[in-house]
């Protein structure tokens, strides 16, 4: 059956390959975390202790109660078993530490629209707005405009996002008052699908946004030029010229045709990442996305909610890249056609 | 083909195309004169590096820096739509201005076709742009005609919805001289189309350009360093020599009876099958620098039957007698 479907063998391939990487990185989190030299509850005790000067038995059963509260009862494997079973069978990733007992999953769930949003829509633009500058910065390579526009870019690429959020939060934001610089919208409205409040969400969006715009617009122009760059020495370009085409078909069919492909998938890839979110940015500006959510966790050794975010991240990568390769062949006829043959 | 009253297609004067380099400016192309009549297979004949390439992209306005157009003339009589001629200095006209003549008159046919082809778009695509670009046909005559040009060239029409990479190599160079073709322009450019493939394909290839000249009218410039090529299919040949003209005639009067001693050395070294084993003669020296052309006639050092005048003066290329034109002092 597979010799007359190659692209069913190939879907099939990926597919297995999609589910055994995500099992692998869950194990890895997984017993990365309880490698850790404490969990919740015991350093919830520790710092009841200190902060009481009192003695807890560490055998009780209400500390006992709890350690099974958050599966951390048993052995090891016990807890591996159970934390699988009812991670990818019932959807349960179980209570949080830092707002219990809510379930993690409607943690996660409140918080992912921000950072979704957040994140989507200003990677969006960044690529949109990267292409666009990065074609033209190929096409009229010659003129020192271009040339800055490089140099510019290759500094800005290089400078980490939460650097310039610093910058953006002191000067925009502190100095000048322009915008807001904690949250995401402003108290005194009413949280809901009315104008106010969606004014007030962009308001706040804009320092946040520009932080993660301004460096990765940076790393687009410069993908994409030189991508187009190395296009225009093709022979077909060449070609497309002597044919006498007019310089916008050039530019579009034959040159950001071609770079279309690898910067797609570059989009896509970096849309899997985001929901791991850009923890230093949420931050730094209190927003309540997931890295703020995952920061707040860290804190207090909350297995269960960081483990959550760690599992959301790592099956929007695997999903994302998943995604690319099974359109590759739809949309490239020569991948196609390595997979056929 | 009849000799005479051939007009006058394209006329290069005194053509001078440098490449701009650290040590001073490559004479690639240097005062070059030639002359191509409407209907016939003109072959430029040279060895590698002489400037042939360069000559083709100066005449097309492909010319990309460090090369540059110094001087010179290019008069090419265009035919327009409504049957009248039109005379026009191409290498005058703005890269803008330049664009109605791509294709519609001067047509192209690359060295390599390998990656000529754009990957992403399908044959028939990338032909069909072509003819939106430059003419009025209406989409269902693109494709009919796309498909007879195909065709002509050996190919099935299935060939239109494929990619480059389903292609192999002489099916691409059919899919370049299929495009060149498609508009039926006055001149189509051959620059070596046929070295990249073995030497069965190349003779079917030739054979179909031989035919495809006659159904079509069609007037061909066909550059290769393959002399057997020029015996083949030329009317007539001009050798070039450091970036110069040193020879032009019928190509059987210059094969039988070379007269400047670059093309007697040049068709010296023919072998003749079946003929007697003999060592084929080099010339003495290396090709000069084109950096730096020796003084007067550039084949001077090389040059056996070497006159004083050769380092001095540079000769002109005359007409000997009709149709045979040499660049030389020993003919002056």
């Amino acid at each position: 059956m597979f010799k007359r479907h190659p692209l069913l063998k190939y879907y099939l391939k990926k597919i297995v390959t999609y589910i055994v990487t995500i099992w692998g990185a869950f194990t890895i989190a997984f017993f990365l975390f309880r490698l850790m030299p404490s969990n919740p509850i015991d350093a919830w005790v520790k710092s009841l202790e200190r902060q009481y000067s009192v003695k807890i038995d560490r055998g009780s059963e209400l500390v006992d109660y709890y350690k099974e509260q958050f599966g951390l009862n048993g052995t090891l494997w016990e807890q591996y078993v159970r934390y699988l079973y009812n991670t990818f069978v019932k959807f349960d990733l179980g209570p949080s530490f830092i707002n219990f007992p809510t379930p993690v999953q409607e943690l996660l769930l409140a918080r992912l629209p921000w950072t979704l949003a957040l994140m989507g829509i200003s990677i969006l633009i960044a690529w949109v707005l990267g292409l666009l500058i990065g074609a033209a910065a190929a096409w009229f390579r010659t003129s020192p405009v271009s040339g800055w526009l490089t140099n510019i870019s290759i500094v800005l690429s290089q400078i980490p996002p939460y650097l310039i959020a610093i910058f953006l939060v002191l000067f925009l934001g502190y100095t000048l008052k322009l915008f807001p610089t904690r949250g995401a919208w402003d108290a005194q409205y009413p949280v809901g699908l009315n104008w106010n409040f969606i004014q007030s969400v962009l308001w706040h969006s804009i320092l946040p946004a520009s932080a993660i715009i301004i460096t990765s617009l940076a790393g687009w122009i410069l993908s994409t030029r030189s991508l187009i760059v190395t296009i225009l020495g093709e022979d077909y370009l060449m070609y497309a010229e002597a044919k006498g085409l007019s310089p916008w078909e050039i530019m579009t069919r034959y040159a950001l045709r071609n770079a279309l492909l690898p910067q797609t998938m570059g989009l896509a890839l970096t849309m899997g990442f985001m929901m791991s979110g850009q923890l230093l940015i949420e931050m730094l500006f209190v927003y309540p996305g997931l890295g703020e959510l995952m920061s707040r966790g860290i804190q207090v050794f909350d297995y269960n909610t960081m483990m959550g975010i760690i599992i959301l991240s790592i099956f929007s990568v695997m999903t994302a890249s998943l995604i690319v390769e099974l359109t590759l062949p739809v949309i490239d006829p020569r991948i196609r056609k390595e997979i056929m043959s | 083909m009849a000799e005479q009253n051939l007009k006058t297609l394209l006329t290069l004067k005194n053509l001078n195309i440098w490449y701009a380099t650290e040590r001073g400016e490559s004479k690639a192309v240097n005062g070059l004169d030639l002359e191509i009549l409407r209907g016939e297979i003109f072959g430029l004949a040279g060895e590698s590096g002489c400037g042939k390439s360069t000559l083709i992209t100066g005449v097309m306005r492909l010319t990309k820096l460090p090369a540059h157009v110094q001087s010179g003339e290019a008069i090419f009589h265009a035919s327009r739509e409504n049957g009248q001629e039109q005379v026009v200095d191409l290498l005058k006209l703005d890269p803008g201005a330049m664009r109605p003549y791509r294709w519609r008159n001067i047509s192209y046919i690359p060295q390599s076709a390998m990656n000529v082809l754009n990957p992403v778009l399908k044959v028939e695509d990338q032909i069909a742009d072509v003819i939106r670009a430059h003419s009025s046909m209406s989409k269902k005559e693109a494709q009919a005609r796309i498909g007879d040009c195909l065709e002509m060239v050996g190919l099935s029409k299935k060939v239109a919805l494929m990619y480059a990479h389903e292609l192999s190599g002489g099916m691409k160079q059919r899919v370049t001289i299929a495009a060149a073709i498609v508009l039926k322009p006055d001149l189509l450019i051959a620059d070596e189309p046929t070295t990249a493939l073995d030497v069965n394909v190349q003779r079917v290839i030739l054979q179909e350009l031989t035919d495809i000249r006659e159904r079509l009218g069609l007037t061909i410039l066909y550059v290769t360093h393959d002399m057997a090529v020029h015996a083949q299919l030329s009317d007539r040949v001009g050798i070039m020599y450091a970036g110069g003209i040193m020879e032009v005639g019928k190509t059987s009067d210059v094969l039988s009876e070379p007269l400047h001693p670059y093309s007697q050395a040049l068709v010296e070294a023919i072998p003749d099958i079946g003929g007697e084993r003999r060592r084929i003669e080099g010339l003495p020296g290396a090709v000069p620098s084109p950096l730096n052309w020796p003084p007067g006639c550039a084949f001077h050092p090389r040059c056996k039957r070497m006159l004083p005048i050769c380092q001095e003066k540079r000769p002109d290329l005359r007409e000997l007698k009709p149709g045979r034109l040499v660049a030389c002092h020993l003919y002056q």
